[in-house]
């Protein structure tokens, strides 16, 4: 090699000098293109662009999740629609950096080989107990968790017109920051579920008849859930968020029926599920606040052609289509099309006796479901002089001073363990009407953030303009300058 | 610098080339442009027609395309014609060279995607009314088409400037800016932590559908602009080694 060296020309010793020198500033560039890009990865800022600042989170989260100081994660389980991923893979990144790594971020697919193992530990973490596209909440000894189907409102769906549902406003961000603060700052909210007339058992999970289920669905959303009997206590608990009445089939004690209406007019949360053929001692209570409880029962069925023979389903399970949703908080964010309530009786919604109380219907069942006041069976017709002509309205709001809040359902069985999971949409209203009552989404005030709406309407002249100027005009205009071009070349 | 970037521009402008593509790319975006408007006719749409537009994949092979097309004769042309010698006894540096046949590629891929900005503007003067159409992701998606123009173009060089075949050039360009693109999609394989990571950094996928949703970040001009430098450099290294040897 000294040998070769010895031989080589300086022009060749300069080219192998000058070649070994690009090589080291190469090298020393790479290294320092590395080291640029590696800052830059962990230290850079974003620009939201958009009109309705999508990206960008409110004040009050970014000062909350700024301070935080021990470390969260969130992990989205499930294979949610694509929509709805997109934007909790906009909005969680948001707060990874906002709490600069204190949070954590994972979607956990558990259908997805990869993510058996995960899933696996979060489903016996968080006691979940069926497939359902949620947003798991941890911190330490914390969980709670949120619906991915909650974080958006839904607008109804147009037959007239066609017009999908489509996504009207999303509330990601407000629930979100409001769970992490109740997470972190705040002792569980507690729900008392009354006892001591044959309610449904809230401790429960395995008879058919028990609310295990329903309750262990609002335990793991951050409440404390407690038996109340307002017959060893004279009055609901201060510390209630809301009591419910799972169908409880002995009457309440008069005592007990003027607790519970101290306990609305003072601001309180009543849910209230009646059983449909027990008088549940609650008719004055309700009457005062503008909802009359009917002995009539649910009954009707829907006529299907089925290889044309008409065929009548008849029966006392009302499907509550969503083109029949008024416009509530509760059910702007239901995703399903309908919901199966069996066994409802009929309500109706009157003035309220009580000055400053607003009732108003939530759920009717469709036209061909009435009221019916006798006994019946598969043969039982509509009696117009007896019985109440559809729409029946099913399940009713109400809302008082002190801004209480009373949610009354014709039905209580769609909430036990025997429904709650195999009725279509039960879990979900079980849910939204826990949430609407103890009013959690409003606790950071951040608001939900519209949905953006882009309409294209062009008439043919329009879409014909178009069409000329982006498709003839412009590229034309190219074309004809380069002939112009090649001709001049040419002369 | 400046002198050698007059020189190319007055050559792209006088060859049919430009035109060609020009006219080629023009008529295939106007055409896109035109079905995604129709596509969203009177439908209600969380996301403007110019999401869409901007996500369609014609348009990120176009940008894959054109960049190799330009700069593929830059240097490859002056070694086969036996001009690039004449180039460096000229008084200019190898950084002149380098820098001036890389800007009038720019300069020529910014006037082939100018006249698609007017789009916009078209379809809201046709449309007479005031429906919404974003102008902040329009922006965006033209800041990153300018960054993808500055780093497939830096790579375009630097692969005209280690070959005398045009062709060859072409393919190592388009090659490694295919590499560049496509290796961001590993992100949808779900990798583990740092892969996943460097795959989000990456992926030139991910910029354009953020910034067509609106979201720009810091992180996209400092990646693109530097690995362009670094392509640019070792373009002006062998260019400089070439030059020592002759």
């Amino acid at each position: 090699m000294s040998k070769a060296k010895s031989l080589a020309s300086p022009k060749q010793n300069l080219a192998q000098n000058s070649f070994a020198a690009s090589i080291a500033t190469i090298l020393a560039a790479c290294l320092l293109v590395l080291a640029v890009n590696y800052l830059s990865a962990r230290h850079f800022k974003t620009f939201d662009l958009t009109l309705t600042r999508d990206f960008t989170l409110s004040d009050r989260t970014l000062n909350f999740v700024g301070s935080l100081e021990q470390p969260v994660s969130i992990t989205v389980f499930g294979s949610p629609p694509a929509f709805a991923e997109n934007y909790l893979r906009r909005i969680l990144p948001l707060y990874e950096r906002a709490s600069r790594g204190k949070i954590t971020t994972a979607f956990v697919d558990p259908d997805a080989p990869e993510d058996k193992q995960s899933a696996l530990r979060l489903v016996k973490e968080f006691d979940l107990s069926m497939q359902e596209d949620l947003l798991l909440i941890s911190t330490g000894e914390r969980r709670a968790i949120l619906r991915v189907d909650e974080l958006y409102e839904m607008s109804p769906p147009d037959f007239m017109t066609g017009t999908p549902r489509r996504v009207t406003a999303w509330l990601g961000e407000e629930l979100i920051s409001s769970r992490l603060l109740e997470l972190l700052t705040q002792e569980k909210p507690v729900i008392y579920f009354l006892e001591g007339h044959a309610e449904g058992d809230w401790r429960d999970r395995d008879s058919d008849r028990g609310w295990g289920e329903a309750a262990s669905r609002i335990e793991r959303e951050y409440f404390e859930v407690r038996g109340l009997s307002l017959i060893i206590h004279s009055d609901v608990p201060e510390d209630a968020s809301l009591l419910v009445i799972a169908g409880p089939r002995n009457s309440l004690l008069p005592s007990e029926a003027e607790a519970l209406s101290r306990y609305l007019d003072r601001g309180g949360r009543v849910l209230c599920a009646l059983d449909w053929d027990r008088d549940a001692g609650l008719d004055g209570i309700l009457l005062e606040r503008g909802i009359r409880v009917r002995e009539h029962k649910l009954l009707g069925g829907i006529s299907q052609i089925l290889g044309g023979v008409e065929v009548r389903q008849f029966g006392s399970t009302v499907p509550i289509l969503d083109k029949e949703f008024p416009d509530h908080p509760m059910l702007r964010t239901l995703r399903l099309n309908t919901i199966l309530l069996p066994n409802l009786r009929a309500l109706e919604v009157i003035q309220p006796q009580r000055s400053g109380w607003q009732a108003s219907p939530l759920l009717k069942a469709p036209q061909a479901f009435w009221g019916e006041s006798g006994e019946w069976d598969e043969n039982t017709t509509f009696d117009e002089d007896e019985d109440i002509p559809g729409p029946v309205t099913v399940a009713a709001v109400a809302v008082g001073p002190a801004n209480a809040r009373l949610v009354v359902f014709g039905g209580a069985l769609a909430f036990d363990n025997k429904n709650i999971l195999n009725q279509l949409g039960a879990a979900e209203l079980w849910s939204n009407a826990v949430s609407w009552l103890t009013e959690r989404e409003s606790l950071m005030g951040i608001g939900p953030k519209q949905a953006r709406d882009f309409r294209l309407r062009l008439d043919a002249v329009q879409m014909g303009t178009l069409f000329v100027v982006v498709v003839v005009l412009i590229p034309g205009a190219v074309l004809a300058w380069g002939i112009i071009t090649w001709l001049q070349r040419r002369s | 610098m400046f002198v050698i970037m007059q020189r190319e521009l007055a050559m792209y402008f006088r060859s049919l080339l430009v035109y060609g593509l020009g006219f080629f790319f023009l008529l295939m975006t106007g055409v896109t442009f035109f079905f995604v408007v129709n596509a969203l006719q009177g439908q209600s749409s969380e996301y403007s027609v110019t999401q869409f537009f901007f996500q369609i994949p014609f348009l990120w092979f176009a940008q894959l395309i054109i960049m190799p097309l330009l700069t593929m004769r830059v240097f490859s042309e002056e070694y086969r014609l036996g001009t690039f010698e004449g180039l460096m006894t000229a008084p200019v540096t190898e950084w002149d060279a380098v820098l001036g046949k890389f800007l009038a590629c720019l300069v020529v891929y910014a006037a082939l995607l100018a006249p698609t900005v007017l789009y916009v503007p078209i379809l809201r003067l046709i449309l007479l009314d005031n429906t919404p159409l974003e102008n902040g992701p329009v922006w965006a998606v033209y800041w990153i088409y300018l960054l993808w123009g500055t780093f497939y173009g830096a790579i375009g060089v630097f692969a005209s400037a280690i070959t005398r075949s045009q062709l060859l050039s072409f393919i190592t360009s388009f090659a490694i800016s295919c590499v560049f693109f496509f290796v961001g999609f590993v992100i949808y394989f779900e990798p583990p932590g740092w892969l996943r990571l460097l795959g989000h950094y990456i992926s030139a996928y991910e910029h354009l559908d953020l910034a067509a949703q609106g979201l720009l970040s810091t992180q996209q001009p400092v990646f693109y602009l530097s690995v362009a430098v670094l392509f640019l450099l070792m373009a002006q290294q062998f260019i400089l080694n070439r030059r020592g040897r002759s």
